[in-house]
């Protein structure tokens, strides 16, 4: 018998696939953006809007997660773009090779906006790159204040956190101002916006945000 | 589920390293499982033998080391363990306690023959 130090990463294979899709995106000026959220969060309501109204400035492709079902490809197709539905099945995250299949299947050659809409779930995909520039929370007026303390490594591996429903707050008993020293305490650099895509209130920052780093990344 | 894909990822490891080697198979698979790494070690446990099943890591015996989580906060530099991964200082009450230890998720060695 013998023995074999081996000291590898178990997610290594996915990290190093996603590291391959990040730089051919780059190379294509795609910017990648991955949501996470609980189901229902809207995520899918939300790039419906951000797609009727960014589609005539900006090239947009998404990848659609889901244990079962094309109800929110379908969804995302009514809108006109390209979209690609990956059904996980027993699954509760997309994976690195997941995505680098779905890609190969869009066919979207960019230079563009690429979201990718997890499973609605905050544990697992937190801890899957899928090569995108980054992660996206999403967190709904209805689900309490204490998300990001329940689901820290969901809120502290994104970039950006977005209040979505607003519109519901006169409604709710919501305490956003503890929300918010929820998610700063778990990640002081996460970047947040308050929105919500049926009144369209919040949605020009979110714009703004999206346009200022698309144009960073293709000058 | 979260712990089949980590475990079909251990025997992918485990297999890829034995190609490397000289041997025939994958007897034993000791993995590092930190407490704060999202991964229950029993699922794993539970999944490994179907997945390893039809390789060359088939009725390998999986190891599970279990690492414990350890937190040194910023503001006392108490160090301490920290019940989640949201690590606060049970001295200060801090948030931002650094994760020293419990996040590891690794195959550590393998033994073949």
């Amino acid at each position: 018998m013998k023995i074999i130090d081996v000291k590898k990463d178990v997610l290594s294979k996915n990290d190093e696939i996603a590291a391959g899709i990040r730089g051919k995106l780059k190379d294509k000026g795609i910017l990648a953006l991955n949501f996470i959220s609980s189901p229902g969060s809207g995520k899918t309501t939300l790039l419906v809007k951000t797609i009727e109204d960014l589609k005539s400035r900006i090239p947009i492709a998404v990848i659609e997660g889901d244990q079962q079902t094309d109800n929110d490809a379908k969804r995302i197709a009514a809108t006109g773009v390209p979209v690609i539905q990956i059904n996980t099945q027993s699954s509760c995250h997309l994976d690195a090779a997941m995505v680098e299949g779905a890609l190969e299947k869009l066919g979207f050659v960019g230079p563009g906006l690429l979201f990718i809409e997890n499973v609605g779930n905050l544990v697992c995909p937190a801890s899957y790159d899928l090569g995108e520039e980054m992660k996206v929370a999403l967190v709904s007026v209805t689900e309490g204040e204490d998300k990001p303390v329940k689901y820290p490594k969901a809120f502290r591996s994104s970039s950006a956190m977005v209040i979505t429903k607003t519109d519901l707050l006169p409604h709710l008993d919501l305490d956003m101002a503890r929300l918010l020293d929820y998610s700063t305490k778990v990640n002081p650099a996460l970047k947040v916006f308050h929105l919500s895509a049926k009144s369209g209130d919040g949605l020009d920052d979110w714009y703004g945000f999206l346009l200022s780093m698309y144009h960073s990344l293709n000058p | 589920m979260h712990e089949m894909s980590v475990a079909m990822s251990i025997v992918d490891i485990a297999v890829s390293q034995l190609k490397e080697s000289d041997a025939a198979r994958v007897l034993k698979v000791n993995v590092a499982v930190g407490e704060l790494s999202g991964v229950e070690a029993s699922a794993v446990e539970f999944c490994y033998s179907a997945c390893a099943r039809g390789t060359a890591a088939e009725g390998s015996e999986l190891v599970i080391e279990r690492v414990a989580a350890r937190a040194v906060c910023p503001e006392c530099s108490c160090e301490f363990h920290p019940e989640h991964s949201l690590a606060i200082c049970p001295q200060c009450g801090d948030f931002g306690g650094k994760i020293v230890s419990g996040e590891e998720l690794y195959v550590d060695q393998i033994s073949v023959e």
